[in-house]
């Protein structure tokens, strides 16, 4: 299964109440949480110097315990959202402080008219991200000469062949030369996907539009937060994929 | 059975969805519903049978086909053709369930006659029935004349007749009876063919048969007088028997056997017609060289002694050296087998007689 979906049960489980469970959640978290935050703030950040990413990670640990499923939002995308509505928070904050000399202490943060305000403001944030990020990924599948309408025409019906071209997407977006080529080259490389998959040259070929464009979905996960999110992939049925790649998941050279 | 997807992509008639099992469809948009994209819709199941829709055309066309069959848009096609000539020549297209379908004159008397009675959709011999009626009381059949009705029904081959011919018979014979006239009654089965034929002279199929058999018999009629004047006319005028003229041919066709009653019965699959010699010709001596048809017309003549207008049986061997002058006299003599055939027929078939009943052709 898509690693997205596993970190949905991780906060499941958390919220039932295991400590334990949440610290290391927070720790492996931390790249995502970072990577965030240097894209709100624009810069580069450090831990233990810019109170930014502590605001961050009280943020995301307050995320957890917000999270609702169900809502249709992923949880990254939605502690993404809480972490920068807090920081944004914070920045107000800082800049009245710093214009009034005047504390304007979030006094009506925790009265009831204020949480639902402010649920109401995720939502609409959720949505526009969500149209926001889609729309990039029509962007970026352009790039690849791939067109919705296209993925409509080769979307495999059956769901046997679904199945081997998602895997073959897998394996794409996981191996990174292999990924590199087809980024580079704009071509899916054919051959040696053949042999990695072991899927027919004409089986790949009739799905290729729908291999790249997934590839480049899974390759690119965490910025695609609610697509890939929304996907329920199979479980490759080979080597354990999701959970090697457990901790490099969230680099920010990626 | 649905399913959730989200758009991915707004069209100007549909939308572009893409499903958690990853797939991607296009699905129509729904009207008065706003959807952004990134929202997530309910979209019908998918369907299992990939050819369904050419199933689908398969199976309404194979409807279409059936109700065609069982609800027909058209009239029943007309499965034969029977045609009357007195002097007015109709033809009426018949069901298989002997009912009329379409009715045409084919001189100007028919098309007169026809726009007088209502035939279309009447079972066949009410049909035949009004006709004659109207015949009668148009007095295209009088009295004083010798009157002849001709009709012919289109019989497929090898086929048995779709209507009797003993109850189109009838259906002549009751209404010239009732209108207190005599006519010579000829119903000649023929061959869907023959009536193509006379179909593209314009002839009514009764007297394009004719035209073919007195050509045979070497009478040169015109076709132009053929298609005007009253049978009973032209028999006057040409000198022939028509009788006669259809029998002779019948009875060469079987090969010369002789075709007494048992014969019938086992011809009947043969196309053999009803002749009727119902006229009155109180002129004409009842002479046959045997002599033995001198007897049957007297017998019959005392059998139908209780009308007021004796009959007599048509005298064929007196006008035959007209008629056929080509051919030898003694062609009856010959088949002497074959005269007396002809002479049990018209004794059976004398107007009046009981034993009409017990004609050869209702044996079937």
């Amino acid at each position: 299964m898509f690693p997205v979906q596993d970190i949905e049960n991780t906060v499941k489980k958390i919220k039932q109440g295991d400590p334990l469970a949440r610290e290391d959640f927070l720790e492996s978290c931390k790249p995502f949480i970072f990577k965030a935050a240097c894209k709100f703030c624009r810069r580069i950040l450090d831990w233990g110097r810019d109170d930014e990413l502590a605001i961050a990670l009280i943020a995301f640990n307050e995320a957890i315990d917000r999270f609702r499923e169900g809502s249709g939002v992923p949880f990254l995308a939605f502690a993404r959202l809480v972490m920068s509505s807090r920081l944004t928070d914070y920045y107000r904050r800082e800049n009245r402080v710093a214009a009034a000399g005047v504390s304007l202490q979030a006094d009506s943060s925790n009265s009831l008219e204020y949480a639902k305000s402010w649920e109401a403001y995720l939502e609409e944030e959720a949505f526009r991200e969500r149209e926001e990020e889609i729309k990039e990924f029509e962007e970026l599948l352009s790039r690849y000469g791939v067109t919705f309408e296209d993925l409509v025409q080769c979307s495999p019906r059956h769901r046997d062949t679904r199945q081997s071209l998602l895997l073959a997407a897998w394996e794409l977006a996981e191996r990174n030369h292999l990924f590199k080529e087809l980024s580079a080259k704009k071509k899916l490389p054919l051959i040696k996907l053949e042999k990695v998959t072991g899927l027919s040259r004409k089986t790949l070929e009739r799905g290729r539009k729908y291999i790249i464009a997934m590839a480049v979905l899974m390759n690119r996960r965490e910025e695609y937060l609610y697509l890939s999110s929304y996907l329920e992939l199979p479980t490759p049925a080979k080597k354990g994929v999701p959970g090697k790649n457990e901790n490099t998941r969230y680099d920010c050279q990626d | 059975m649905k399913t959730r997807a989200m758009i991915v992509k707004i069209k100007s008639n549909s939308w572009i969805v893409l499903t958690p099992e990853g797939e991607y469809r296009e699905v129509p948009l729904r009207e008065g519903f706003r959807a952004r994209v990134g929202q997530e819709i309910q979209i019908p199941q998918k369907k299992n049978l990939p050819y369904l829709r050419y199933l689908m055309v398969a199976a309404s066309l194979l409807v279409v086909v059936l109700a065609g069959q069982f609800f027909p848009v058209a009239p029943p096609p007309a499965a034969a053709y029977l045609t009357i000539d007195i002097n007015p020549s109709v033809e009426l297209a018949v069901t298989n369930s002997a009912k009329v379908v379409s009715a045409r004159g084919i001189n100007g008397d028919g098309d007169r006659i026809l726009a007088e009675v209502e035939v279309k959709g009447v079972d066949l011999r009410d049909a035949v029935a009004r006709i004659v009626t109207q015949a009668v009381a148009d007095r295209f059949l009088c009295e004083e004349e010798d009157n002849i009705i001709l009709a012919t029904l289109t019989v497929e081959e090898n086929q048995e007749p779709l209507v009797d011919l003993g109850a189109v018979y009838e259906a002549i014979e009751n209404p010239v009876k009732s209108g207190g006239v005599n006519a010579e009654i000829i119903i000649e089965p023929v061959e869907p063919q023959m009536r193509e034929a006379a179909a593209k002279t314009g002839l009514s199929t009764g007297r394009f048969l004719l035209l073919q058999k007195s050509s045979k018999k070497g009478v040169q009629f015109n076709a132009v007088e053929l298609s005007a004047v009253s049978l009973g006319n032209l028999e006057k005028t040409k000198k022939i028997n028509i009788i006669e003229l259809m029998m002779d041919d019948q009875d060469a066709s079987t090969d010369g056997k002789p075709a007494g009653p048992g014969e019938d019965k086992k011809t009947k699959n043969k196309q053999r017609g009803i002749y009727h010699e119902g006229r009155m010709k109180d002129h004409d001596v009842v002479k046959t060289p045997e002599g033995k048809a001198a007897e049957a017309g007297a017998q019959r003549y005392t059998d139908s002694d209780k009308k007021d207008h004796p009959g007599k049986n048509a005298v064929k061997d007196k006008e035959k050296p007209k008629e056929a002058p080509g051919k030898p006299n003694n062609k009856n003599k010959g088949k002497s087998s074959d005269s007396n055939s002809k002479k049990e027929r018209q004794e059976l078939e004398s107007p009046g007689d009981d034993s009409l009943r017990q004609r050869p052709w209702d044996d079937s």
